[in-house]
């Protein structure tokens, strides 16, 4: 009940709060519609003309799994029709250095642990195309093997059955589908504002402190618990409503695409937010001074930001860039969004979320046992 | 009964001895003062007495229990207004009170109309819906004042509630301060206004560096520095001033004569003003000016700690 | 801290291998950080071993879920559960090492290393928390002996005090048992001679004039012995009250490079010796704290001034003060004086450094 009260106190603060409002949603929104439009041109599947038609594509294959090979040619030829060529990789030449050279746009290398798919970054839909098409192949694959083992004699039936399937209508790699610059944007800048949630977040204590409403708090017959998990239910709700809001808006006016599941888009955010607030919330702990977080917060939401591609996509990158973007949450959450719009593919979802409230736990964990040596909040 | 036993406590922030083995009672329906300079240690008393801080030492048992023990139990009697400003610049008076007094267990219409009660007590009724960015420093600190009280508390602890702030609101203050003491709470009331602490507590202790210098009533603490008081009475002429005569009024100690003044020593609380006047009517001395002079708390405090109550 | 490095370790390989399991990796990671940390928290046996077994069962699937590198967890998780239940070193490090046996060819060499490194930082850092135990344990005796002392300081100061003073009562009961031996008997017998002389006087003149020569000479030598008497046992003006203060001072001054000056005020007859031997110790104490804390000051006040209900004494430098100080000993033994008698001491650092002592006075 007093969970309740706070939480619902700190939502009124919070709506109230007009500045915030404003950033939370519209900063999302104008960046959103700037960034969406201005950059428009650097998208390929940016403009929703359907004369792009995928141009012929070259695939260097290499296969050491021979029982594949059956399944894998039917495929191939599958694919022909579609403009993907299909090529055995010559003795003596090395596939990734093809690809790199742009003489080929991908290079499939098959062996008895799976198949791993160099691409070039310079056809990116392309890219896309061959990776979903392929994704497709192996779980068709996989299924198979898995028949085949428990009982073999339909293995026949299927096989025949999946000659038949249009790999690419699977994938539903439909022109149109392809992330636009609106479409981008719209969700790298909501699981960027909602890191954001942060900064708030670093207040919820530290603002009690300075409004000296903490020792009201104290003195309130109610435990230091209750305070602390009605502040955390009120700004994840609140928080919650901000996304909302701005995905709502994004699909309303910008029409961008948030793809099928929904729900699971919801869930990401959602332990985003969470994970965005225990983040403050940690770090208010961590510094003794209500200001020291800010700057501290600023500093890993824009490198989170700029590694994580919310201003733009970063493509190929290696070394300490690539460490950098690896580091980013970010990156991890929008390749799940991409992945699950795009790919239909949810094989990220489950480490994205697992890590948002990894890191929650971990910071909360961390607030909880500061806040119960502290005196006072 | 004894609402308030305090013993021994101690609190230290580092090598600073902020209260120092103080030990102190206060009985029930008593307005008690804590008469301090800044930094004497009367806030950091107060947040230990409502559980804000953690003693080092010694004890605090209020209504009989041990606070520290029966955290919970002993919250719920205490209300306590904080020297600094501590409302919701956001939320509307309403609100504010509403929202600590709900954390008080108050519900529905209980907590609505705690809440109303609250805000008519401190004269706030009339503008429940606006918000305290809207209100004068004055109607700020009695909102402040109507959050501590709505939930009915059997003890107000009131840091310093009048600093910064106009003589209309700090009078209002005083009067509802004396108010709740007459509708059954016993105050806690800590100021380094001399004068407020002298009109409106009925005990009242002395603090400094930490320790109780001495408490007790008004006049038992003016008493420790003296027993008499002076009146300089400036006469036309001396001459037929019989100096005996005025000495054997009841309770005039000495009497000594300097050019046209007149200086009787006179007991405190003697009562005696109107016979030493009658006395020159009487004789037909014509009294030019009259001049009494009498132990304020400001001297009792300067006598004993060589300080006045401001600086420092 | 070896577990830090460890996880450090991990995660580059990781990062550097970019492997593919790496959100899965974080994951371990993370659960695995914060169970550890929960550890810490935790006070029971047997939920820090449920705690533990989690973390080695986390550990273990990681190895199998994410990448056989998690392996290198494991030593110390283990150590540190079989350190809970049993005392012998080698158990433990035998668990320890035994999953090399399980584990990939290219990994042994790699866990063998991190395995006995952590094994040498587990023992070294045992023996340190043994060693800083005992330490600790060997500090509070010493702390508590030291209390002990100070106590035993203290009562030692009061008995002396109170000997002291007993000393006096002695003396006086001395005083007035020589003065009615000595004087008193002289004058008894002068008396007698002299009321003889006067009925003596018309019968027998001689008789009367010896007597009364008797008589003079008894007094002269009762004098000649008050004399003695006072000269031996009077005690010097200079040792009591508000004059003994002013030796201390005076010597005081003279031993330091200080204007120090005593006033007083009201009726100083009020102060009863006890309250006087307080005074006296606190001043000496406020001045031996001002010669170390207040080098700069030039004069020390002292002032006595006895109000309606209490004696109040301060001793006040005109140096820099100090805004927080020290609570020493010797402000505590003043305070314990004081409370002895019923009163207080303020010492205050805002304006140059004064010690104040306020005793009450018995109400007569």
């Amino acid at each position: 009940m007093n969970i309740l009260k706070i939480a619902w106190k700190e939502v009124k603060h919070d709506f109230r709060d007009i500045r915030t409002l404003v950033f939370m949603i519209a900063f999302p929104i104008v960046l959103m519609l700037i960034l969406g439009t201005a950059l428009t041109g650097a998208f390929d599947g940016g403009d929703f003309d359907d004369n792009i038609a995928l141009d012929d594509m070259t695939v260097l294959y290499e296969n050491s799994n021979e029982p594949i090979q059956q399944p894998f040619d039917a495929f191939t030829k599958e694919l022909e029709k579609s403009g993907i060529h299909f090529e055995r990789l010559s003795k003596g030449t090395n596939g990734k250095d093809q690809v790199e050279e742009n003489q080929a746009d991908a290079y499939l290398s098959i062996d008895e642990d799976g198949a791993k798919l160099y691409l070039n970054d310079q056809n990116s839909i392309g890219g896309s195309v061959i990776q979903g098409s392929l994704a497709s192949f192996v779980d068709q694959y996989n299924l198979i093997t898995e028949i085949s083992k428990a009982a073999p004699e339909k293995l026949d039936t299927v096989l025949t059955a999946s000659t038949d399937h249009d790999y690419i209508k699977d994938q539903t790699l439909l022109p149109d589908q392809q992330p636009g610059s609106m479409d981008y944007y719209a969700i790298v800048m909501t699981t960027m504002i909602a890191l954001y949630a942060a900064i708030s977040a670093a207040h919820l204590i530290t603002q009690e402190r300075s409004r000296h409403t903490a020792d009201r708090l104290m003195i309130a017959p109610i435990k230091k618990s209750e305070i602390f998990m009605g502040k955390l239910i009120g700004s994840i709700a609140i928080n919650t409503v901000c996304i909302a809001l701005v995905v709502a808006f994004s699909i309303i006016f910008f029409h961008a695409n948030w793809g099928e599941h929904l729900g699971l888009v919801a869930l990401i955010l959602l332990t985003e937010i969470i994970m965005a607030i225990s983040f403050g919330l940690g770090l208010s702990f961590l510094f003794k001074t209500p200001t020291a977080p800010m700057p501290v917060i600023m500093i890993v939401l824009q490198l989170a930001a700029f590694f994580g591609g919310a201003y733009f996509p970063i493509g190929d990158a290696d070394g300490l860039l690539k460490l950098m973007t690896n580091i980013s949450p970010l990156t991890l959450e929008n390749d799940a969004m991409f992945q699950m719009i795009y790919a239909n593919d949810l094989s990220l979802v489950i480490p994205a979320i697992a890590m948002n409230l990894g890191i929650s736990l971990l910071f909360l964990v961390f607030s909880t046992f500061a806040l119960s040596r502290r005196e006072g909040l | 009964m004894n609402i308030l036993e305090i013993k021994h406590l101690t609190k230290k922030f580092g090598d600073f001895i902020a209260v120092d083995d103080m030990s102190l009672t206060v009985g029930e329906g008593e307005i008690f003062g804590f008469l301090g300079s800044n930094g004497a240690g009367k806030s950091t008393t107060i947040n230990m007495i409502s559980g804000l801080l953690r003693k080092n030492n010694g004890s605090i048992k209020m209504l009989g229990k041990e606070t520290n023990k029966h955290p919970i139990f002993i919250k719920k009697h205490i209300g306590l207004v904080p020297q600094e400003l501590a409302i919701y610049e956001d939320l509307t008076a309403y609100e504010n009170v509403s929202f600590f007094a709900g954390l008080y267990g108050l519900r529905g219409e209980k907590l609505r109309s705690r809440t109303i009660e609250a805000l008519e007590f401190v004269g706030l009724a009339e503008k429940h819906k606006s918000y305290p960015k809207s209100f004068s420093g004055g109607m700020k600190r009695r909102l402040n004042i109507a959050c501590a009280i709505a939930h009915q508390p059997k003890l107000i602890i009131m840091d310093e509630p009048t600093v910064g702030i106009d003589p209309q609101s700090r009078k209002y203050i005083l009067q509802s301060v004396q108010k709740l003491n007459e509708m059954g709470c016993t105050i806690i009331y800590t100021s380094h206004y001399m004068e407020e602490v002298e009109e409106i507590c009925t005990k009242i202790a002395i603090i400094d560096h930490g320790k109780i210098i001495a408490d007790g009533t008004k006049e038992q603490l003016k008493s420790l520095i003296t027993d008499s008081k002076l009146i300089y009475i400036d006469v036309k002429d001396t001459d037929h001033v019989d100096i005996d005569a005025i000495k054997a009024i009841p309770g005039v100690a000495n009497v000594t004569l300097a050019e046209n003044t007149i200086q009787i020593h006179t007991e405190l609380g003697a009562n005696n003003l109107n016979q030493i006047i009658s006395y020159f009517i009487e004789n037909k001395i014509e009294i030019r000016t009259l001049d009494e002079k009498e132990p304020n708390l400001e001297t009792v405090f300067l006598t004993l700690t060589g300080r006045t109550l401001r600086d420092a | 801290m070896s577990k830090l490095i460890l996880i450090f370790f991990i995660m580059l390989t990781f990062l550097y291998a970019a492997a593919p399991n790496l959100a899965w990796g974080i994951l371990f990671l993370l659960l695995y950080i914060s169970l550890n940390i929960t550890i810490h928290l935790l006070k029971q046996r047997y939920i820090v071993s449920l705690f533990l077994l989690v973390s080695v069962t986390i550990t273990l699937i990681a190895c199998v879920q994410a990448n056989p590198i998690f392996i290198l967890l494991m030593p110390l998780s283990i150590l540190e559960l079989c350190q809970l239940w049993t005392k012998k070193t080698i158990i433990p490090i035998v668990f320890a090492i035994s999953p090399v046996f399980y584990i990939q060819q290219e990994l042994q060499a790699v866990f063998l290393l991190v395995a006995i490194y952590t094994i040498t930082i587990f023992t070294f850092e045992k023996y340190n928390e043994q060693k800083h135990v005992k330490n600790e344990q060997q500090l509070d005796w010493m702390r508590n002996t030291n209390q002990k002392l100070i106590k035993q300081i203290h009562e030692n100061d009061t008995y002396l005090k109170q000997s002291a003073y007993m000393f006096r009562l002695e003396e006086r009961n001395r005083i007035s048992q020589q003065i009615h031996d000595d004087v008193g008997h002289a004058i008894t017998g002068a008396l007698i001679q002299m009321e003889a002389s006067k009925r003596m006087l018309h019968v027998d003149k001689e008789k009367a004039e010896e007597l009364l020569q008797n008589a003079i000479g008894i007094t002269q030598e009762g004098i000649e012995h008050i004399r003695l008497t006072l000269k031996n046992m009077k005690p010097s003006t200079e040792q009591v009250g508000i004059n003994r203060l002013k030796l201390i001072i005076d010597e005081f001054t003279a031993k330091h490079d200080k204007q120090t000056i005593l006033t007083y005020d009201g009726d100083i007859d009020q102060v009863n010796a006890f309250q006087w031997e307080v005074i006296q110790k606190n001043t000496t104490e406020a001045l031996t704290n001002t010669m170390k804390y207040a080098e700069n000051s030039t004069q020390i006040a002292v002032n006595v001034i006895v109000l309606n209900k209490l004696v109040k004494v301060e001793v006040k430098d005109n140096g820099a003060g100090a805004e927080r100080f020290e609570k020493g000993l010797g402000i505590i033994g003043m305070e314990e004086r004081s409370a002895s008698m019923g009163g207080q001491v303020i010492v205050d650092g805002t304006n140059g450094f004064s010690v104040t002592t306020l005793l009450p006075l018995q109400s007569n």
